[in-house]
């Protein structure tokens, strides 16, 4: 009798469960986005799909600080990337084309009261550069951006003058990149700046932090532009895209960060603000150029198997837009419209390829040979930003085409990347870090090693235009260099492109200003504001 | 007269044929996979992605525009067979080292229940988690994280049973007529504790299929494309607002067989340890005693 009620215990839980499952797509009709309460909102609350520790010293992490509104740097990139004054009000480059002087916009302070000098951002530029300093240990990154020979600081005149090694023909951007934001060194030495975070000049200050769970954030009392519009600001970290979705639907989120193209429709519906920008943002991989694919016809085959167009609008949901080009051609400067695709969708061609490169299937276990041994390749791919799908579509695609080929799903890449242990292996990288793709291209430069070069692509053609383009002051020039080392990586089909990532804030009626900058360092600005 | 029998223990333990033989449909579903799955369930058209349930594809497809029904049912196999794999693998292996320990005692007795203990000290889950993360995710690995922590178990219950009847006397008559110990053990010790051990494997089946679609969902089982429930699961949990049906047929397996298997498992307790029906009699027994002394005019003086 005990089992038979258990049983129906069961089966009502089921059909409850079923009945909760069973609402028509999109829930979010029946729902209408939190209304702006009448009493002013002071709290807002953000589902991000991170939280990472707010070391200011890593390059990566040192992106949080800035996007959860705590620091600041002295160039701020604008809608269309292009250089705009944040803690410094002008720039200007001596003739030598090494001397750069930064000019502070004056009455600025940190967020613990301390004036913002420029002996304050000498110091802060120089606590980088030593956490940094690979000879002391340090990951090194910043080197790639610029190296200086000395930094003075002229407080009276609030102007900080750097004397490049080489010339850095990007510095404003250098200068915008959250690596290089402005803290308050002096001050940071008496905080646990892993667990209490920064003093910087942000909008807001960091309350607690909880290991890559949330970050309780409270107004800077000292901002010193304009007034900040919340008291205080939760931001979680919700892995899940459809987590933070239905934390948007529910109203626990006032914002979402990254959301499944799938659940936009059913958003926008319902009267959410979405905000999206594309092009900034890559997610390709890296052909191991030292495994089977080192070989041109093979290459050449995979990339005409892959049905970008459909992958990217139906498998992802239109999270990517199709392309071929690492620099997609909405940026015209970089000639990417205007570089025809040598390898177009057509799996025949593809076949057509591969037969007459004699790579064939000649012991007929179904699967194509290169120099009498089998094919496999291994695509190594993360679950960020739905790359792994991305790579299970382009397998099958193809594995259509008689070429074997599997995919290994990791939690983290980079050390597939640099010991070269994969044929494919993905990568989700903003393309113009400092406003200027040099870094990105230099992937590529023989001159980068197996540490950054991780297709170990070698092309004396490519290093050549690269080399020129490294020290070129003169935009319209690097816009030329740029453009050809563009159209050289498409026409060796040197990295295969799964799409232009379409990044996405979303935000319900309760909140105004949540905007998705095309350099996407900022997401909690003081221009996100309540509802009026 | 053996069919009769069969039919007359079945006519005696409804739960068991009824249970048993939802068992034998969901073995069958994997036997037949091939002949019952309309489609390939590895081969993808991507253009067909997410199509909901409809007559074509009756459990809708995939993101890789795969039929989902035919996952499901291939989906079977790879969870009937590993979880069957190991429960056979932890009974032998723990039940084993268990009657060594309980037979033997002295120094194997100590260090196998230590290396019990030891293991015991860990969550289940999070020690195959561990395990499985430092092997790489694979089939085989699963079922070695699983095993690395599921054989304590039986070798405990082993162990205790092996201290039980070896005190018996039939055990000192075999030893005083000059048995030999692989004699004693094969013929008596394992004869008399098998019948636990095999109500506690048949009870441990529906556990173990959630612990292995609890690796795959995580990442560390079955690789894509091959289907397994936990990692269907995993692949729709970034749809489940917008496509249900990517979770809840993949889910709804796993509930079915979790469930047919643990009612199977308590029906066979009932039916085949006498431990436990005799504890069941008791109290019917005390349930009855109790119901007599309450009805008026029946109380004795």
């Amino acid at each position: 009798m005990k089992k038979i009620l258990s049983l129906l215990l069961i089966t009502a839980l089921l059909a409850a469960a079923l009945a909760g499952c069973g609402g028509k797509t999109g829930e979010a009709e029946g729902n209408t986005p939190a209304a702006p309460s009448a009493s002013a909102k002071t709290h807002l609350n953000i589902a991000a799909d991170w939280a990472s520790v707010p070391d200011i010293y890593d390059l990566s992490n040192s992106w949080t600080c800035m996007r959860i509104g705590v620091t600041e740097s002295l160039v701020h990139f604008g809608e269309d990337c292009s250089y705009q004054p944040w803690l410094a009000d002008s720039w200007s480059v001596a003739e030598d084309g090494l001397t750069w002087t930064f000019v502070l916009h004056p009455g600025i302070k940190f967020s613990n009261g301390a004036a913002l000098t420029a002996t304050k951002v000498k110091e802060s530029i120089e606590a980088v550069y030593a956490a940094q300093d690979p000879a002391a240990g340090g990951a090194g990154d910043i080197y790639t951006f610029m190296e200086y020979t000395s930094i003075s600081a002229d407080d009276e005149a609030g102007a900080v003058t750097i004397v490049t090694k080489e010339p850095v023909p990007d510095m404003p951007g250098v200068m915008a990149y959250p690596l290089l934001a402005i803290t308050d060194v002096a001050a940071n030495a008496e905080r646990d700046l892993l667990v209490d975070g920064p003093i910087g000049t942000g909008p807001y200050t960091v309350v607690s932090y909880t290991t890559d769970h949330d970050y309780q954030l409270a107004k800077n009392p000292n901002y010193w532009d304009g007034e900040v519009p919340f008291e205080t600001v939760s931001w979680v970290c919700v892995s899940e895209p459809g987590s933070r979705y239905q934390a948007l639907l529910d109203g626990s989120a006032d914002i979402a960060t990254h959301i499944q193209a799938s659940d936009l429709p059913a958003l926008r519906d319902a009267g959410y603000n979405i905000s999206i920008v594309a092009g900034a943002r890559d997610g390709y991989y890296h052909v191991n150029f030292e495994g089977p694919l080192g070989n041109d016809a093979l290459r050449k085959a995979v990339f005409m198997a892959i049905d970008d167009e459909t992958v990217c609008a139906i498998t992802t949901g239109g999270s990517y837009t199709a392309g071929y080009t690492p620099l997609a051609p909405i940026y015209t400067q970089w000639g990417g419209e205007k570089i025809p695709d040598p390898a177009a969708y057509n799996p025949e061609q593809a076949m057509k390829i591969l037969d007459d490169a004699g790579i064939t299937d000649s012991d007929g276990d179904g699967w194509r040979e290169l120099d009498g041994k089998n094919i496999e390749l291994v695509y190594v791919s993360n679950t960020s930003r739905q790359m792994n799908e991305i790579s299970q579509a382009h397998a099958a695609l193809i594995q259509a085409i008689g070429v074997n080929c599997r995919v290994q799903t990791v939690d983290s890449q980079g050390e597939y990347m640099r010991s070269g242990s994969f044929d494919m292996v993905n990568s989700n990288e903003m393309i113009i870090p400092t406003g200027d793709p040099s870094n990105f291209l230099s992937h590529w430069y023989t001159g980068s090693g197996t540490g950054y070069n991780y297709a170990r692509y070698s092309n004396p053609e490519f290093d050549r235009v690269y080399e020129a383009l490294k020290p070129e002051i003169d935009t319209d020039k690097r816009n030329e260099y740029i453009a050809e080392l563009n159209r050289i990586l498409t026409e060796d089909c040197v990295l295969l492109l799964g799409g232009y990532y379409n990044f996405n804030i979303c935000s319900s009626a309760a909140v105004t200003g949540a905007i998705n900058p095309a350099c996407d360092f900022y997401w909690l600005t003081k221009d996100i504001k309540p509802a009026a | 007269m053996k069919i009769k029998a069969v039919f007359s223990f079945f006519r005696s333990h409804k739960g068991v044929a009824i249970y048993g033989a939802l068992v034998v449909i969901i073995a069958l579903i994997a036997v037949f996979a091939r002949v019952i799955a309309p489609y390939d369930p590895i081969a993808s058209s991507l253009r067909d992605a997410f199509q909901p349930p409809s007559a074509e594809h009756l459990f809708g497809t995939d993101f890789m525009g795969r039929d989902l029904f035919s996952r499901v049912v291939f989906g079977t196999r790879a969870s009937l067979s590993s979880a069957l794999l190991l429960v056979v693998a932890s009974m032998v292996i723990g039940g084993l080292l268990g009657i060594i320990a309980g037979y033997a005692g002295g120094a194997a007795d100590a260090v196998i229940m230590r290396v019990c203990d030891a293991m015991l000290a860990f969550p289940d889950l999070i020690l195959a988690i561990a395990i499985a993360g430092i092997l790489g995710p694979s089939f085989i690995n699963t079922i070695v994280a699983i095993l690395a922590v599921s054989w304590t178990k039986y070798a405990r219950l082993a162990r205790s049973m092996v201290l039980k009847i070896k005190k018996r006397d039939y055990i000192s008559a075999a030893r005083i007529t000059g048995s030999r110990t692989s004699h004693i053990l094969l013929s008596y010790l394992i004869p008399n504790a098998l019948p636990t051990l095999l109500t506690t494997a048949v009870l441990d089946i529906g556990t173990t299929i959630l612990s292995v679609s609890s690796l795959s969902f995580l990442g560390f089982g079955i690789q894509p494309p091959t289907p397994e429930w936990g990692y269907m699961l995993a692949e729709g949990r970034n749809y489940m607002m917008t496509y249900t049906w990517l979770m809840l047929f993949p889910g709804l397996a796993i509930f079915v067989t979790v469930i047919s298997f643990n009612l199977l498992g308590d029906s066979v307790r009932d039916a085949l340890d006498p431990g436990y029906r005799k504890h069941k009699l008791r109290k019917r027994i005390l349930k009855e005693k109790r119901a007599q002394s309450l009805t008026p005019g029946r109380r004795t003086t």
